[in-house]
């Protein structure tokens, strides 16, 4: 699906059936490129990660809520918990980018926020794995 | 600093506003701070400590609700 067809469906979607659907936007909504030490990590960049990731959070906490309330998908649970078990890992590496930008660490830097990007499409790839369908990437 | 790669995530990140819309969730700040990620990136200026720190605390505030476990 490209991106204008996706603008153009996402505003149509009501909460109950758009459970699926907010899995795939988080899934779609979000690139981030893999860092060198070439091409450091900077405050504007962390800032960019932790904006990027908390859109996608605020989703998924609007998906627990559907879950809760009992309008979202039959697996929903089962999902919001093998997300946690990937999301859970994220505070720590989050705590290490950030002392790492904050020291000009660059090189340390860029490995946490590329271990952070491979949990992110470990988050992708277990969506995928629960039958989401993720469309292209 | 990576001005293209900030316009694309604002681009990227409009494509979830709908379904948080949908959901009810309240996207002012979200919106705001993609203003303020895309002027530090057109102006070539750094963003803010106090920005950065409020982006911060944001993100650990809903991380952290959501890694709550399910009720």
């Amino acid at each position: 699906m490209n991106r204008l067809a996706r603008l153009l469906i996402l505003p149509t979607l009501a909460l109950s059936l758009a459970s699926c659907a907010q899995l795939q936007a988080i899934e779609t909504g979000i690139s981030l490129a893999t860092k060198s030490i070439t091409n450091p990590v900077t405050k504007t960049e962390e800032a960019q990660v932790e904006l990027a990731l908390d859109t996608a959070i605020t989703a998924l906490n609007a998906y627990k809520s559907a879950c809760v309330a009992g309008t979202a998908d039959k697996n929903c649970r089962a999902n919001i918990a093998q997300i946690q078990a990937y999301t859970r890992n994220v505070p720590a590496l989050m705590v290490q980018l950030r002392n790492f930008v904050d020291t000009n660490d660059q090189v340390n830097a860029s490995v946490v926020y590329n271990q952070l990007t491979a949990l992110y499409n470990n988050v992708k790839a277990f969506a995928s794995t629960a039958g989401v369908n993720l469309g292209a990437i | 600093m990576d001005t293209a790669a900030i316009f694309q995530l604002i681009e990227q990140g409009l494509t979830l506003l709908p379904l948080l819309i949908e959901a009810g969730v309240s996207i002012d700040q979200k919106i705001e701070q993609m203003i303020t990620l895309a002027q530090a990136g057109s102006s070539g200026v750094p963003i803010s400590d106090v920005d950065l720190a409020k982006i911060r605390a944001d993100f650990d505030n809903d991380l952290s609700t959501f890694n709550q476990p399910i009720a």
